[in-house]
């Protein structure tokens, strides 16, 4: 070979990304301790916006870089806390049932992906809701949950307000990090790249050897153990259980709001979205009908005037995403 | 035909495909031996482009059996033949436009071939080199024009480490001095060993790089063998270019 050998390899994380990650880690240092002087509401209003940075960050995966465009999360998030429901109620101590619920929901969504994912773009999604209404259904007929009455973990009550305050807060955070942290991790990897992959264009991802589904799939189970650990984490800290909220579109349409908003398919947007959505909720909350109004007009006013969400403010400064998934080549001969 | 010793790499016998009652193939043979070019001509709807999705697992198969190196494809899927080292390209190119240049190659390295991080961006980088696309590396390919996306298209194939490659059509749409670049990189191919199976039009482009020519029409194998031979059969003459055996 007379050619010259080529030595390439991926450039390592820029130093605006370092910057983020340290700043990042510095503020769950400071989130960490933050209850030992913040108020009760402060602390709850804390773990509401961790669990909404969860969701953003798990649809995100789900639509953003995996394409599945799902608006049935809302299965999980139900399914999760039915579970942890008939748990505690058969004698687990409700903390472990946080999480042991959520695995549950994600066996069921491991089930539903063997058909749901089969389907394409429209039919996807119309088939998430659709499930995860006949879902919404089927466990409003359990006479534990009494139809729409619903129940309330009563055995989260055999702990002090502050104790249960604390832990739900802690557990959260602790949570979102890991989650956060997954995510990066699994989107940095073969699966990110081959996700990428099947949301460009699946059948060319098939073509150089993906093997789509079994991709699709994970995305899709782990995303949906996301959504649904989310959700038994609210659950914990709302107690009381009732399908028509649980099972509620309104969680999926929180989702897109707040991944849309912030950018979809970049890393950081969704949990700019999140921080955004909460702002929203802190600002209109009172105004009753007004507030869905003021989501509304946002969501307009964005897709309008910035369509790439938040992130877009960078990008169209000619700025580098921060805390991008892309791989940049660089060679040395 | 004269006699070769070698066993076919690729081995096509009694392909059909129906969509319905629409029959687009008809009892298809079809070989290629190892290291061998062989072009694919034929008019529009000739089934070209069907043969190379029954060949490459794009689609199942109304009766037939295809073969790679000796192991029978049937029931494998896209996926599993490409990982088998059957490669292909499509006629209209379809890049992984949210990802570079470089991601598309190496994620179609990693997935391939099966290799780890560091292996997959060698692996592209060779690639990438060898195609000429060197430069363009980092750009995001929803900036390409169409020969850079037509050569993405073959690094891409050539990433995942096939002992065959399909070309669908590779040369449609580019200029002369670009065809000659396509030309001389599909030559390096071959002469490096890889076995070619090149759909074209543009012919005399083909016949600079294929040893064996097959004629398609009407979802049937009109002709095969010698590129001028073929190209002289009165039915080739007539379906192909249109003009009617004296």
């Amino acid at each position: 070979m007379t050619k010259a050998q080529i030595v390439a390899h991926i450039l390592p994380m820029p130093a605006q990304d370092r910057r983020i990650l340290i700043a990042a880690l510095a503020l769950l240092a400071v989130l960490a301790v933050l209850p030992l002087m913040a108020s009760a509401l402060v602390v709850d209003k804390l773990t509401y916006l961790f669990i909404l940075i969860m969701f953003a960050a798990m649809w995100n995966l789900l639509a953003g870089y995996a394409g599945l465009v799902s608006v049935g999360q809302q299965a999980f998030i139900g399914l999760g806390g039915y579970a942890m429901v008939r748990m505690v109620e058969a004698g687990l101590p409700p903390f472990p049932a946080i999480f042991l619920g959520a695995l549950a929901a994600g066996v069921v969504a491991w089930i539903m992906s063997w058909f749901v994912l089969r389907m394409k773009a429209g039919e996807f999604a119309i088939a998430t809701w659709v499930i995860a209404e006949a879902i919404r259904s089927m466990v409003s007929f359990d006479p534990l949950i009494q139809g729409e009455t619903g129940t309330s973990i009563t055995a989260l009550n055999a702990y002090a307000p502050e104790m249960r305050r604390l832990t739900i807060y802690l557990l959260s955070l602790v949570t979102m990090t890991l989650m956060i942290w997954g995510a990066w991790a699994l989107l940095h990897g073969r699966t990110g790249a081959q996700a990428q992959a099947i949301r460009d264009d699946e059948e060319a991802a098939e073509s150089v050897g993906i093997t789509t589904f079994a991709v699709k799939q994970r995305i899709y189970v782990l995303a949906s153990i996301g959504c649904a650990v989310a959700g038994t984490l609210w659950l914990a800290s709302a107690i009381t259980f009732q399908p028509r909220t649980s099972f509620g579109v309104q969680w999926s349409v929180f989702m897109l709001f707040m991944v849309l908003v912030g950018g979809i398919g970049t890393f950081i947007g969704p949990i700019l979205g999140a921080l955004l959505f909460f702002a929203l909720q802190e600002i209109f909350g009172d105004f009753g009908a007004w507030y869905m109004a003021g989501v509304g007009i946002v969501a307009i006013l964005f897709a309008l005037y910035l369509p790439n969400g938040i992130v877009g403010l960078w990008l169209n400064k000619g700025r580098a995403e921060p805390l991008s998934m892309r791989k940049l080549l660089s060679q040395d001969r | 035909m004269s006699a070769n010793s070698s066993e076919p790499i690729l081995r096509a016998v009694g392909v059909n495909k129906s969509y319905g009652a629409l029959k687009v193939l008809h009892g298809v043979d079809f070989h290629v031996l190892q290291g061998e070019a062989v072009g694919i001509v034929g008019p529009n709807g000739a089934g070209k482009t069907t043969l190379f999705g029954a060949l490459a697992g794009s689609f199942p198969i109304t009766s037939g059996t295809i073969h790679l190196q000796g192991a029978d494809l049937g029931g494998t899927s896209a996926a599993e033949r490409c990982r088998m080292g059957l490669a292909r390209t499509y006629q209209v190119p379809r890049p992984f436009l949210g990802m570079t240049v470089f991601e598309n190659v190496y994620v179609s390295a990693m997935s391939g071939m099966g290799a780890n991080s560091a292996r997959a961006t060698q692996k592209a980088a060779e690639v990438l080199e060898m195609s000429g696309m060197m430069p363009l590396a980092n750009r995001p390919t929803a900036a390409l024009g169409l020969l850079d996306r037509k050569r993405l298209e073959v690094a891409r194939a050539l990433a995942t480490g096939p002992s065959v490659i399909l070309l669908d059509e590779i040369g449609g749409g580019l200029t002369e001095a670009e065809l000659t670049e396509l030309v001389d990189l599909i030559r390096a191919l071959q002469s490096g060993g890889m076995t070619v199976v090149w759909i074209e039009h543009i012919l005399h482009a083909l016949l600079r790089v294929v040893t064996r020519l097959v004629c398609m029409a009407e979802g049937r194998v009109l002709a095969q063998g010698d590129p001028r031979e073929v190209m002289a059969h009165p039915e080739v003459q007539a379906a192909y270019l249109g003009s009617s055996p004296e």
